[in-house]
């Protein structure tokens, strides 16, 4: 699935989260599934605030960590893990328009 | 002749109720519940009947009207059967702590819990600890009441699959105590007094999770978790979830953070021989465990 720069991904509700030495759980209570976020992940997802864009995800991790690589795919791939899993939504600027 | 025998059996703050009424009743009961002894504490969540028909089948039927009886032509599947269903009430209806599908040894007072789905070689696995001077505890629920590590363990007859009977009788050194076995088609039942003669006095406490994971023609892995591994597949086998206020996943995250957890992945004993005193003997040291607060976060 391709991910517009412009979406703003966000948490879906319904989740419990304990996190643990820089790893995350996350417990779905409806669905009874539990996820398992490597702290790589756990960084994206806690940007995942519904405020902040795919591009402004990426550009606030390129600030965090000057040294890596282009961190844009990393990031993509990361979020469409987020949206198979059903952890997070994405939402639109304008999107009643 | 048969004769009706019942008995109160209570595990993980539930009871259930259970009637037999076959030709040995009694030794029936005796053979698959003589550690669950019930207390007047718990009024029974149900009623389970083992009965035979008229057409010469086993039929266990449950008090509540809820499902369907579960009917079976051998006798010795039947009561693998009924301890079954003797399981999955007391599942369905406990809410004092967390349920977990796991087998545990113990020894000095600290116990190695096992968690892992069926058909992953628990039921092996400790008997195979039980030779190796640990005490056998469970092949199949440990319980931990709410805010306490101590684990209490479903003490009951060892299932051995029937494609491990040839090895495991073997293994074990109960050739000649095979009459003493319930075998069935699917798998044999062994009394736990046959593997291992000595049983903790008192709950262990936890000392080592350890996930294993048999699979035939496979190299040996060995793999130490963090406590979020440890946690997700802790939460994989806790079998009471729905019956928690928050599915237990603030506690079972504690227990993860709290304890040390490996992974295993084994064809053969041997492996885990090869670095026995590593897992076992470091991972039962009270150094080991490191305690931290665990904070739960609501979205």
């Amino acid at each position: 699935m391709k991910i517009p720069h412009e979406a703003i991904p966000q948490h879906k509700k319904g989740f419990m989260l304990q996190e643990m030495d820089g790893e995350m759980l996350l417990y779905h209570t409806a669905e009874v599934t539990t996820t398992y976020l490597n702290p790589s992940a756990v960084v994206i997802w806690q940007l995942c605030d519904g405020q902040l864009t795919v591009q402004a995800i990426i550009d606030e991790l390129a600030q965090r960590f000057p040294d890596a690589a282009d961190l844009s795919q990393d990031v993509v791939t990361t979020l469409q893990d987020f949206l198979s899993r059903d952890l997070v939504e994405l939402t639109w600027l304008n999107s009643d328009e | 002749m048969s004769s009706m025998a019942t008995r109160i059996v209570t595990f993980a703050g539930q009871s259930v109720e259970v009637a037999v009424e076959l030709d040995e009743g009694r030794k029936i009961l005796d053979f698959l519940f003589s550690d669950l002894a019930g207390d007047t504490l718990h009024k029974p969540c149900k009623r389970l009947n083992l009965t035979q028909t008229p057409g010469g089948s086993y039929q266990i039927t449950a008090s509540s009207s809820d499902g369907a009886p579960v009917t079976t032509d051998s006798r010795n599947e039947a009561l693998r059967l009924l301890m079954d269903q003797v399981i999955h009430c007391l599942a369905q209806t406990c809410d004092s702590g967390l349920l977990f599908h796991a087998a545990v040894v113990a020894r000095n007072g600290r116990a190695v819990v096992m968690p892992a789905a069926s058909g992953s070689g628990k039921s092996t696995l400790s008997c195979w600890l039980a030779k190796q001077g640990f005490q056998y505890c469970t092949d199949e629920l440990a319980f931990l009441p709410t805010d306490s590590t101590r684990v209490e363990c479903l003490m009951r007859p060892v299932i051995i699959k029937n494609a491990a009977r040839e090895m495991m009788t073997e293994f074990l050194g109960l050739a000649e105590q095979e009459q003493d076995f319930y075998p069935g088609p699917v798998a044999m039942m062994v009394p736990h007094r046959l593997i291992h003669l000595e049983f903790p006095q008192s709950c262990p406490e936890v000392g080592l999770l350890l996930f294993p994971r048999y699979q035939q023609d496979t190299d040996f892995q060995y793999t130490e978790l963090t406590p979020a591994q440890a946690g997700m597949r802790l939460m994989s086998v806790l079998v009471n979830a729905r019956n928690l206020s928050d599915h237990g996943f603030a506690q079972t995250a504690r227990i993860a953070q709290t304890t040390r957890a490996c992974q295993i992945q084994y064809s053969s004993f041997a492996h885990i021989e090869t670095c026995f005193s590593s897992i076992f003997e470091d991972g039962l040291s009270k150094d080991q465990v490191n305690p931290c607060p665990v904070d739960a976060v609501g979205v």
